[in-house]
């Protein structure tokens, strides 16, 4: 059987890590709903949004988002959303050094599951309107960034600039079309499960 | 008594073999079915547990006096007030002396005192009376020092003059401590929006540590003290601390609701044991920095709420949402057919924390407390969007229920439909996904049913008095005991349900609990004038020497003596009526030319009655859709 040139969707899963008031959710805001909130309150425990990204003329990646809370207090909750995650956004503020640091320990706390290998992290710095205020060097955590092997952005919630190039670069990341292969090929052998050889005869070898 | 104002008991029924415990807060209700009817909310009882070893403030011995039955000393006619109408904005805070020209009622005089309270007698010299620097806190703790040494009851009196005095301006704070002393939250009704400035704070923490202190020495315990006009209740939740101040006349029970309602709102993203935790791990731990900008702004949203008045926690019920029967019990089964194994509540609400449905276990209820921190939560999360819900936003908050048990968490499903929210309590916190098919579920239904349209339309058409044909009534309360839950109409042009929290406050406070049946009659002779509501900055010091017993009181004839505008005509009376029986509570309030007979209002409310028990299955839910 060929692939159909219909529309396909992939679909995977994306959490949001970093420190409390970096702008996570601001990030997402801005990805989902291209909106943002100077007033936003702070998460209590995760939130879940989904957007959908077309990628190619008939792909498109569906991304299941979990946004989390950055207080400490949420902390023992996290591996409940990384966990699964195919896709890691690891956010700090650029306009706090303790919130980079934050970051790097959420960077190692990835690195210890098992799948590590698997999961596309990104590591961005938010509030780029805020440049005035800058503690954190775009060399130096870009410098983190290459020798961890991860995306490097720096964004802006609050103007929108970089935060649609996040979720496109982390997309020619995922594995589409692997994913969308195996839902074929599963598709393909339920269609065998379910329809008895009977009917095959009438609609192929008529 | 304060002429200001009138009462009259016109009908109390005492029945003694059902005699309700006066220690018995308002949302105890009869229970005539324990299956089905909400759990017996166990508010804090008035009488205290003893105080953990307090580390600062000096021991000093207070005096136990008995409680006083003097008049109140008011400043009459000190500034020129401007007659600004019945029921305006502003109206609450310059009846609590807040414009020099306080002339509140004191609630000493029928408030139903559930414990002792103690008031301070002062003894020693005072001539500050014009010192417009003055805090509070040095009135208290000039007050306290002064109980040293030896006192007369003219002296006392000074005192009492001045507390009266203007510098006093805060008409309410909230305060949460440490027991160590450490200031963990505070909020007044004067706290400035744009600033937040915490250092004023910090007199009131000593001097409640050694208020607290000296009565642990003494082997009584702390909970309530009258300081003229000011009521202070604490609250004592080892490790933790509540303060309420409050000029604003409340009950000590009310302003013990309300800081317990804050404490478990405290304790809902906390729980119990965290707190306990940190506080033993660290010694002088500050749980300052464990509150993150979720906890501070959730606190700040439900004490501002409490200091804007909330009948909801005055009442201790959840406002309902009139639904008709036939769309309860749609509702009710879309809720039960796609209830998963997981859920063990099941919510539906409107903003402002109005209950639509409930799904639950048939022996549980939440307890009214719990879902009123959920709510103030669940809305908090979303409280700059108004009505405009977020609803490809789904959350997954863990909650810490605390009367339902103080040492765990619950999650939250939570998602926004049009103008209500769907949440899903779940004891797994791995159940999101369940939780997330399930609701989609549900909607699917109640689109198909048809039930979208009716559920928003009743969230958007408030009841009016007018359908009720009880066009003396400006506006009331009904509260069902057996549903802990209440309706109030909308007001009247606009109207700000703040200006009638003083006669709320005061109607709710009269009721005799110690009766099945109780029925008072108040009756306000003149509406309360207003000034605008100076800035605190600029709050005018009282003359400099003391009120004198001659402008102990303020009646409508001396108040108009002493204005000199011309609008002063409104002839406006306010009355009130509290109606309480076993399975009801009514509050009404009345106002109009020349005041409403006790005869009239009587029949008012009992139009009320009739109507609210007519529709009772439509404006309240009953059992919910119980599995
Ligand atoms: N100037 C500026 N402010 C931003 C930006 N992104 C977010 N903010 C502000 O930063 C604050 C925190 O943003 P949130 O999106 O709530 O942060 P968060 O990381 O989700 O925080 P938690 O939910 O507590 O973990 C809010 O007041 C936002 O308005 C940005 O790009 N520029
Ligand atoms: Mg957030």
């Amino acid at each position: 059987m060929s692939a159909t040139q219909g529309p396909r969707l992939a679909q995977f899963k994306l959490v949001l890590l970093g420190e409390s008031a970096v702008g996570k959710s601001s990030i997402v805001h801005r990805f989902v709903k291209d909106s943002f909130d100077d007033f936003r309150e702070s998460t209590i425990g995760a939130a879940f949004l989904t957007q959908t990204l077309k990628i190619n003329d008939n792909t498109s990646v569906k991304f299941e988002i979990w946004d989390t809370a950055g207080q400490e207090r949420y902390k023992s909750l996290a591996p409940m959303y990384y966990r699964n995650a195919n896709a890691a956004v690891v956010v700090y503020d650029i306009t706090q050094s303790a919130s980079l640091e934050r970051a790097k320990v959420w960077i190692k706390e990835l690195q210890r599951q098992p799948n590590y290998q698997d999961v596309t992290i990104a590591l961005v710095g938010n509030k780029l309107d805020l440049e005035e205020e800058r503690q954190v060097s775009e060399e130096d955590a870009k410098l983190l960034a290459e020798q961890e092997g991860l995306l490097f952005f720096e964004v802006s919630a609050k103007s929108g600039d970089g935060v649609l190039n996040i979720f496109q670069e982390i997309a020619k990341k995922l594995p589409v079309e692997e994913q969308l292969n195996k839902i074929h090929q599963k598709s393909a052998s339920k269609v065998n499960l379910q329809r008895p050889s009977t009917n095959n005869q009438t609609t192929c070898c008529a | 008594m304060n002429p200001t104002m009138s009462e009259e008991t016109t009908q109390q029924t005492k029945d003694t073999t059902t005699t309700s415990n006066p220690n018995q807060s308002t949302t105890n209700s009869p229970q005539n079915d324990p299956q089905i009817r909400p759990r017996l909310p166990s508010r804090p009882s008035i009488t205290s547990t003893p105080l953990s070893p307090l580390t600062l403030g000096t021991a000093r011995s207070l005096r136990m006096a008995a409680p006083t039955t003097k008049t109140s000393f008011e400043n009459a006619g000190k500034q020129p007030t401007r007659y600004s109408g019945f029921l305006d904005n502003n109206s609450m805070y310059s009846s609590m002396g807040l414009n020099g020209q306080s002339n509140h009622d004191n609630s000493d005089m029928f408030t139903i005192r559930t414990t002792p309270t103690l008031t301070i007698y002062p003894a020693g010299e005072d001539g500050n009376y014009n010192d417009a620097e003055s805090t509070f806190t040095d009135r208290l703790e000039q007050m306290i020092s002064r109980t040293n040494s030896d006192h007369n009851q003219k002296q006392a009196e000074d005192l009492f003059d001045d507390l009266h005095n203007p510098v006093i301006k805060d008409a309410k704070v909230f305060l949460i401590l440490s027991d160590a002393g450490k200031l963990i939250y505070a909020k007044s009704s004067t706290d400035d929006e744009d600033q937040e400035d915490e250092d004023r704070y910090i007199g009131y923490v000593g001097l409640i540590q050694t208020v607290i202190n000296s009565f642990q020495l003494d082997g009584s315990n702390f909970k309530s003290l009258i300081a003229g006009s000011t009521r202070l209740v604490v609250m004592n939740e080892a490790p933790i601390i509540l303060v309420a101040v409050s000029k604003l006349n409340e009950s000590e029970q009310d302003l013990t609701n309300q800081l317990d309602l804050l404490h478990s709102f405290l304790l809902s993203t906390l729980s119990k044991p965290q707190i306990i935790r940190s506080f033993q791990n660290k010694h002088g731990f500050d749980l300052r920095k464990h509150l993150g900008r979720a906890d501070l702004s959730g606190l700040d949203a439900l004490s501002n709420s409490l200091i804007n008045f909330d009948i909801g926690v005055l009442v201790g019920a959840l406002q309902s949402i009139r639904l008709r029967k036939t769309i309860r019990s749609k509702l009710n089964q879309v809720l039960l057919n796609n209830k998963n194994k997981d859920i063990l509540y099941g919510l539906l609400v409107a903003p402002g924390g109005k209950l639509i449905s409930i799904m639950r276990p048939k022996r549980h209820t939440l307890h009214t407390t719990d879902l009123q921190v959920l709510f103030s939560l669940v809305f908090n999360q979303f409280k700059d969007k108004k009505n405009n819900f977020d609803e490809d936003e789904e959350l997954w908050m863990p909650v810490c229920l605390s009367k339902f048990n103080a040492n765990g968490f619950l999650y939250s499903f939570v998602k926004f439909v049009g103008n209500f929210a769907l949440v899903l309590i779940a004891a797994n916190k791995n159940s999101f996904f369940e939780m997330r098919e399930t609701a989609q579920n549900i909607l699917k239904d109640m689109i198909t049913k048809d039930l979208l349209a009716p559920l928003q339309e009743a969230i958007r058409r408030p009841i009016t008095t007018l359908e009720i044909q009880v066009p003396l009534v400006y506006h009331f309360v009904f509260k069902s005991k057996k549903n802990l839950q209440y309706i109030v109409p909308n007001l009247p042009n606009e109207g700000n349900v703040k200006n009638l929290q003083k006669y709320y406050v005061k109607l709710q406070s009269s009721i005799d609990r110690t009766s099945k049946i109780s029925i008072t009659y108040l009756k306000w002779d003149s509406p309360i004038k207003s000034s605008s509501f100076p800035p605190s900055n600029s709050m005018t010091p009282s003359s400099s020497r003391p009120p004198t017993r001659s402008q102990s009181t303020i009646s409508l004839s001396a108040t108009l003596n002493n204005m000199n505008n011309s609008d002063i005509q409104d002839p406006n009376s306010i009355s009130g009526l509290a109606w309480s029986t076993p399975n009801y509570e009514l509050l009404v309030i009345s106002s109009s030319s020349g005041g409403v007979k006790k005869e009239d209002l009587v029949t008012s409310a009992r139009a009320i009655v009739n109507w609210c028990r007519k529709y009772e299955e439509r404006l309240f839910v009953h059992n919910g859709a119980t599995f």
